[in-house]
């Protein structure tokens, strides 16, 4: 009995052996199937639409949800095309009736909220959303006879429901400071549903306050957390003002989004505002069932009161939406697998595109049903080097090229290696749409404000800065450098500004010279000039971040003026941010919306970090600038806009509030069997439109996975032979 | 003007001090009887005399990296300071490249053609600055550090360990009740925490490392001394009536003076090492300064890289290797030689 059970382990641990002799980390069904096989590199956060702003979250949660509209896949400049909606709506100027809430407000006897009606002249979009669409199946939904699943019709209410998910003071969406001065009725949302100052009156207790806004005496410790500690025995009636976070109320109206039947939407904005398409082309407008947050506010607040549930920031901890994917599983840090959404509306592949589409084979599937590929796999990847070798395995169907490698893989004149094309790989580049900069502080005494001494200054420091050098050294020579805000693929790029600051040493130090600083030295101290460098070292990047330190210090202490780095932990530095106790830093912006406001509204006065806590971290305010600014915000891409930007961009380069780094230039590999790609840093909801050839992935596989024996034969002789000298010793002692 | 001369010459001369008088102990403990016999016997042994010189010469490069005198520039007929140059700088100037190099190489990675083909023995890192010349201040850097901790942590590990081990009762439950909890948290956990307080500097690691490692050798001491506040001088000194004071100072602590140096020397690699793992998690030294650990955190990523950096983690990681075995060695005889226990027969008397 017992040696039958050692030989059964025997044959047991022989087969684990033999079962792992393989490198695959997928199943063999997986990779044998229309199945993508991706990575990811961070966990995703938020897979709720209000908050996630990452773009690695949207690569996931963006096949899941839908908005109103979508950009065209493969036409280039970006073009609009509906998604949910029927069609891309026009704006129209007119005279609207809106009903508001009195305050406070008031209800008829059936309970039905009374309004005041006004009629004001608003800028409306009708939009008209598509009627055969149904959420993915979930249980949150009620049993529908008619696709015989839990699943319910999208209704135009489910868009309002995401704007007052938007405009709710709890979830705090990113996106909320831009929204709220142009469309109507949404600051009323928020401000009526913020937190808010009560005054204690005669009898009042933590816990019959807490009984009254939150049905639950519990959350007493919560009115005691918001203020201070505070104690019933601090509460003087009358006197006393507390905070307390109000429930927010989803039945509050938003007087500038009139739903006209389940298919119809109206949004009304005060002003003019074009990009507002673009924002409901993105995540955060997506409709949002109000049943499955309901679902999972019921799950996972199970102790509390429904008010107390509403009182507390609460993220969809899954996604529901109407996209053509549905999130099968997620192992944090280990792998996301989404698959098909069964209930997915008919969209086809588009039927026109570039000209250079057609060539490439992009066009092949015009008008087929989408999407083609049934499953998705990330797998949890945090190290460039393992998805390289991944996807030299053929493990992977996709690949950035990091510098490490990228001299090998890409040669000068930025074809791909021959070794790499020989295996079948397809290179593929894109200018990125973003920017990279150093920035001035504008409100530091020293490198910041408006006198000509002061932009000599700043022209200074910016053209002793050699920008190609950086390029060469820490960028493999990738990327464009920028001579306005403006990157290429925006309207409004130009490839060359007469005003920008270009390298160029002699001049930067008469420059300095008209400064005030002949050779870096102060006057008033007669030492060098000392400026600092304020950046965030994480451990993380400690590595790479390092050189550049010292490339940035090198470089401007070439005129004389001292570089002092302050590496400080992350959230010292985003206190110095917010408090504007900084001199220099580095910053980097990528577009939401292809628009020039999205980048010129990183210099717009009105945004600056320190005073108004937005994206204009330069604290950049020059009221000729904010000015042109406004005037073209709301404008059609004209010549007149053209030249507006022109102007704005010739101020910039004058005043130098920032050093311009680069806007990126990034090349992806692609395995032959990966299909229908077409890079974009802009199209997040790209995978419907992919295709995988299976069998040519299981042959690449095969071919370039052969096991090597040699190092495990090489092991066992070299632990043989260590066990040499013992028994060399053994024997001389037993003889 | 002058001051800037002050400080070159008052930050020179308190190295050439320490050392100076680590040179002066010897040769005057030299003159004692039974230090000359120890020191003799350390002599013979090869491995140290090999040890010795290593670190001689590991000195002497320290010596020439601290010895610094300013330079100035002329700017309105006043000069101005530049930056200290040491005589390290002088003897060795490397030229500055544009970005990678290997060693002895012609051309560097951005294809340029170097100026002089092979100046620069080991290669030039991401920066275009010479490896061996940053190798070489990652030597100043160390023993900085080494020495500065160790004279942190002399006065409160002797001093805590003489207290609790003659004292007993109370101040030994205090004592050990401190360095029990200290040696509770896990070291690096607790260095990272204390560099996160004080923010990164040499000076500002040097306390850090000297909070977290004082403990080992004050229960050395303090054990040492419960053995010997037993034994017969310490009682015929307390029946003579002397002070506590004197009897821990001028009797105990000269008889315990071998542990301490045997402790401190072993220690001193390992706080050299513990810089290079803070430098590794980001926290050691501030980003200009070249270290070692600095210098081995940098080919992390240099190491994936395609063609292969390795000179950079190679230099650094051979130049604190032997630094750190050759201080082992050498610790390792002295203990040998010092502690009856382990007295190897074959070392002469």
């Amino acid at each position: 009995m017992v040696q039958n059970r050692s030989k059964f382990l025997l044959i047991l641990i022989l087969l684990i052996l033999f079962h792992s002799c393989s490198n695959n980390p997928y199943k063999k069904e997986d990779i044998a199937g229309p199945i993508l096989l991706s990575a990811y590199s961070s966990e995703l956060k938020y897979v709720d639409p209000v908050k996630s702003y990452y773009s690695y979250e949207a690569t996931v949660i963006d096949q899941i949800y839908e908005s109103l509209f979508q950009y065209h896949y493969l036409k280039r400049p970006y073009q609009l095309i509906p998604c949910l909606a029927e069609e891309v709506p026009e704006p129209v100027v007119k005279d609207v009736m809106i009903k508001e809430p009195y305050q406070p407000r008031r209800f008829d006897r059936d309970k039905n909220e009374i309004f005041q009606k006004r009629t004001i002249q608003a800028i409306s979009y009708t939009i008209r959303i598509k009627k055969d669409i149904y959420y993915a199946p979930h249980p949150s939904f009620t049993f529908n006879k008619e696709k015989k699943t839990n699943t319910r019709r999208l209704k135009a209410g489910d868009f309002l429901y995401a704007f007052k998910r938007i405009a709710d003071p709890k979830l705090a969406c990113p996106i909320f400071p831009v929204l709220v001065p142009k469309i109507v009725g949404l600051l009323q949302f928020y401000q009526y549903n913020k937190e808010a100052l009560i005054t204690i009156q005669k009898g009042d207790t933590l816990e019959s306050i807490a009984l009254k806004y939150y049905k639950d005496k519990k959350a007493a410790s919560l009115i005691s957390r918001l203020n201070k500690g505070i104690n019933n025995k601090d509460l003087k009636p009358g006197k006393t003002k507390l905070l307390i976070k109000k429930p927010t109320d989803y039945s509050y109206p938003v007087s500038g989004i009139i739903i006209h039947d389940d298919h119809t939407l109206e949004i009304l904005l005060k002003e003019s505002y074009p990009q507002i398409l673009y924002w409901l082309a993105m995540h955060f407008t997506a409709p949002m069932p109000k049943e499955t947050i309901a679902y999972y506010r019921e799950r996972d607040l199970k102790n509390q009161s429904e008010e107390m549930r509403l009182a507390i920031p609460f993220y969809l901890p899954y996604p529901v939406g109407t996209g053509p994917y549905i999130l099968a599983s997620r192992k944090p840090r280990y792998e996301i697998v989404l698959k098909k959404n069964p209930l997915f509306r008919n969209e086809f592949y588009p039927e026109e595109g570039m000209q250079e589409d057609r060539r490439k084979g992009l066009l092949d599937d015009a008008g087929k049903r989408l999407p083609f590929i049934d499953k998705i796999i990330f797998k949890y990847n945090p190290e460039y080097i393992s998805v390289w070798n991944k996807f030299n395995q053929g493990y992977l169907d996709a690949s950035g090229i990091g510098k490490e490698h990228f001299d090998r893989i890409i040669g000068e004149n930025k074809r791909l290696s021959d070794r790499m094309r020989k295996k079948g790989v397809r290179l593929e580049s894109s200018g990125a749409s973003d920017i990279f900069y150093y920035g001035f502080n504008m409100l530091d005494p020293v490198i910041g404000g408006y006198s000509e001494k002061k932009r000599y200054l700043r022209q200074a420091i910016a053209r002793a800065f050699n920008v190609e050098q950086y390029k060469k050294i820490f960028r493999n020579r990738r990327g464009i450098i920028p001579q306005s805000p403006v990157p290429p693929g925006i309207f409004g790029f130009q490839e060359k500004v007469e005003s920008y600051n270009n390298f160029d040493l002699k001049k930067a130090k008469e420059l300095l010279i008209k400064a005030g600083y002949k050779d870096g030295i102060d006057p008033a101290t007669g030492k060098p000039l000392e400026i600092t460098y304020d950046t965030a070292v994480s451990s993380g990047d400690s590595s790479a971040s390092r050189p550049h330190l010292k490339f940035f210090k090198e470089q401007i202490e070439m005129l004389g003026i001292k570089v002092r780095i302050a590496a400080t932990d992350l959230n010292t530095y985003r206190k110095k941010i917010l408090d504007g106790n900084y001199q220099i830093f580095e910053s980097g912006w990528l577009l939401d919306y292809p628009d020039p406001e999205n980048f010129m509204f990183l210099l717009y006065g009105p945004n600056g970090t320190v005073k108004h806590h937005a994206d204009n971290r330069a604290n950049y305010d020059n009221p000729q600038f904010n000015e042109l600014f406004e005037k073209m915000e709301t404008m059609e891409n004209t010549d007149e806009r053209f030249r507006i930007i022109v102007q704005m961009s010739d101020i910039v380069n004058r005043d130098c509030p920032w050093i311009y780094l680069f806007h990126s230039e990034d090349y992806y590999l692609f395995h032959k069997w990966y299909q229908n790609v077409k890079v974009t840093d802009l199209i997040n909801n790209s995978l419907k439109y992919k295709k995988v050839d299976p069998p040519l992935r299981m042959a690449y596989i095969k071919k370039y996975n052969k096991p090597v024996y040699w190092p495990v034969l090489l092991f066992f002789i070299l632990l043989g032979a260590s066990f040499i000298p013992a028994i060399l010793t053994l024997r001389r002692k037993y003889r | 003007m002058l001051e800037y001369y002050i400080n070159d010459i008052l930050r020179s001369l308190f190295v050439l001090v320490i050392i100076g008088g680590g040179i002066y102990t010897v040769l005057r403990m030299n003159r004692n009887r039974i230090w000359h016999d120890v020191f003799r016997q350390i002599w013979s042994v090869p491995i140290a005399r090999i040890s010795f010189g290593v670190i001689c010469l590991y000195l002497f490069v320290f010596l020439l990296d601290s010895i610094s005198y300013p330079l100035f520039k002329e700017v309105n007929k006043k000069h101005v300071f530049v930056n200290s140059r040491t005589l390290l700088e002088v003897i060795y100037t490397p030229a500055r490249e544009e970005s990678y190099s290997a060693p002895m190489a012609k051309y560097q990675f951005t294809d340029k053609k170097m100026e002089n083909k092979g100046i620069h023995p080991a290669g030039t890192n991401i920066n275009g600055e010479d490896v061996l010349m940053n190798a070489f201040k990652g030597i100043k850097v160390a023993f900085t550090i080494g020495g500065l901790t160790t004279l942190i942590i002399l006065p409160i590990g002797i001093f805590f360990g003489l207290i609790a081990g003659y004292f007993g009762k109370g101040a030994d439950t205090t004592v050990t009740y401190v360095y029990s909890t200290l040696a509770c948290i896990p070291e690096i956990l607790l260095l990272i925490a204390l560099m996160n307080i004080f923010g990164n500097g040499v000076l500002q690691l040097c306390i850090a490392l000297g909070i977290t490692s004082w403990v080992g050798l004050c229960r050395i001491v303090r054990g040492e001394t419960m053995k010997q506040k037993n034994m017969e001088y310490v009682q015929s000194a307390r029946a003579l009536g002397q002070s506590h004071f004197r009897i821990i100072f001028k009797h105990i602590l000269p008889n315990v003076m071998h542990i301490i140096l045997i402790t401190s020397i072993l220690r001193f690699s390992g706080l050299v090492m513990a810089e290079v793992i803070l430098s590794y998690l980001g926290l050691g030294v501030p980003p200009e300064i070249a270290s070692w650990g600095i210098m081995i955190d940098q080919s992390r990523g240099e190491l994936a890289r395609d063609p292969m950096v390795w000179w950079n983690i190679i230099t650094a990681f051979s130049f604190m290797f032997i630094l750190i075995l050759s201080v082992n060695f050498f610790g390792d005889t002295i203990r040998d030689v010092l502690d009856p226990r382990t007295r190897v027969k074959g070392v002469k008397a």
